[in-house]
């Protein structure tokens, strides 16, 4: 039995079923993500000054994978125009182009965004200990400026510097050898070590291991921190910050906490990382179907060429709202 | 069923020049609609970077508004869409703004204060 109204509508809705179905998913869609902009706005209102992060996210590439999205979506609208033509070559150009600006868009969030991000490092200074800090942070300047603190002190971590326990030392030995990593100092009999580390998931590892406890982190600057008193800084910047020559040490016992930049490094992340993450998600559906289209429903569009364009037309409409997702995710997380 | 078939060996008949010409009109619109987007977006940037702090907000989110809108109208034809479809979607607005709404409630609540306390 086939099944009625793929191509011409239901005298009742005045539309064909695919459509009428993906409108109701789009609006469920917009529920889903409307939830989580309105958790957005709830951190973001409800963050005292200073706490809310800027200049974490790398503005141009942002907008590069904006304007990539935006090219896909116009792609799959002239690869469904392309089909109502009868020109499958044309179709098949424009929607493989929206695959590899969709692919391209992943790549850049998944392996240049995320990553850059996961060997970022972070290090919230306790309150009491600013003082100590304040070359790095500033805080002194800025009250008087009557401007909000900085809490934390951003930058690639280099070195740890641990303390482990005899009895704990040939296992802490073999997870160096296991990570790959190196001991560039060791002292006290090899009671206390500075391991160079690669990436902050390293040292969340000697924090995990029985026996070792974390004394020091050797960490490369952002660059604000080398002069924080520049008055360019006193306002949030949203520019990337950039990584300086300069090395710090932060002693452990000195911060509230420390982490990559990670989900749990702090609420900004958490919902940074969840709607892209969700969104990244949505982009994968669509590559599928995209791909799927391209290849293996030939057979349809010479039975019936009218259906394969709604179902372009129904796919299509799903990629601009993605499209549309990321035009608001874009400002929020980047600009604002 | 009044939906059209063609034979499954061979390629489909072709349309109408004058479909094809209106077609070719519309591809056009939607590159130019590409074009005012990418535009927006960089207008986008350039009112973040410049404009005050306390219009900031405001100006970047109105030229954001403004390209969802042009993506939702012209690329999703929503413009041309039936009723059936305006309906449920204006149903989902009004949930949507529903949804914000309490989380501004939720701020002005006892939680917000306890977090303020915290601090």
């Amino acid at each position: 039995m086939e099944i009625p109204h793929t191509v011409t509508p239901r005298p009742d809705t005045g539309l064909y079923n695919a459509k009428l179905a993906i409108w109701l998913f789009l609006a469920s869609e917009v529920m889903l993500f409307g939830g989580l902009f309105s958790a957005y706005a709830f951190l973001r209102m409800g963050a005292d000054d200073g706490y809310w992060p800027h200049g974490l996210l790398d503005v141009p590439v942002g907008t590069l994978n904006t304007i990539l999205l935006i090219i896909s979506s116009v792609c799959v609208v002239l690869a469904w125009a392309s089909l109502k033509m009868r020109r499958w070559k044309q179709y098949q150009a424009f929607l493989g182009a929206a695959v590899v600006l969709g692919t391209v868009f992943l790549v850049i969030k998944l392996s240049y965004e995320w990553n850059d991000k996961f060997h970022h490092f972070g290090t919230f200074i306790k309150k009491d200990k600013w003082a100590e800090y304040d070359k790095y942070l500033g805080n002194d300047y800025l009250a008087k400026k009557g401007l909000a603190p900085r809490p934390e002190i951003t930058g690639h971590l280099h070195e740890v510097e641990v303390e482990v326990a005899p009895e704990n030392k040939a296992q802490l030995d073999a997870l160096i050898q296991k990570r790959g990593l190196e001991i560039s100092k060791s002292e006290e009999g090899g009671k206390t070590l500075s391991i160079k580390v690669k990436a902050p998931s390293d040292a969340e590892a000697l924090r995990n291991e029985p026996g070792v406890k974390i004394e020091a982190f050797e960490m490369a600057l952002d660059e604000i921190y080398t002069d924080p008193t520049n008055p360019k800084y006193d306002r949030p910047g949203f520019w990337k910050r950039h990584l300086s020559e300069q090395v710090a040490t932060i002693h452990a016992d000195d911060l509230d906490s420390w982490s990559a930049f990670v989900p749990k490094h702090s609420s900004f992340l958490a919902i940074y990382y969840a709607i892209t993450g969700l969104h990244g998600l949505h982009i994968l559906g669509g590559l599928v179907m995209f791909i799927y289209f391209l290849f293996f429903d030939r057979a349809l569009y010479l039975r019936n060429p009218e259906h394969m364009a709604n179902r372009i037309e129904v796919v299509g409409l799903y990629w601009h709202f993605v499209d549309l997702v990321w035009i608001f995710v874009f400002p929020v997380f980047y600009l604002l | 069923m009044s939906e059209s078939k063609h034979s499954e060996s061979s390629e489909p008949a072709p349309v109408s020049e004058q479909q094809v010409r209106e077609v070719e009109k519309h591809m056009k619109k939607y590159v130019l609609i590409g074009g005012v987007q990418a535009i927006m977006v960089l207008i986008a940037v350039t009112v973040a970077v410049n404009v005050s702090a306390s219009l900031q907000v405001l100006a970047t989110l109105l030229v954001t508004c403004v390209n969802g809108l042009v993506i939702a109208l012209i690329l999703m034809h929503l413009k041309e869409e039936k009723q059936t479809i305006w309906k449920f979607l204006i149903f989902t607005a009004i949930f949507f703004f529903i949804l914000f709404f309490l989380t501004y409630l939720a701020r002005t609540d006892v939680i917000t204060q306890t977090l303020h306390n915290h601090h």
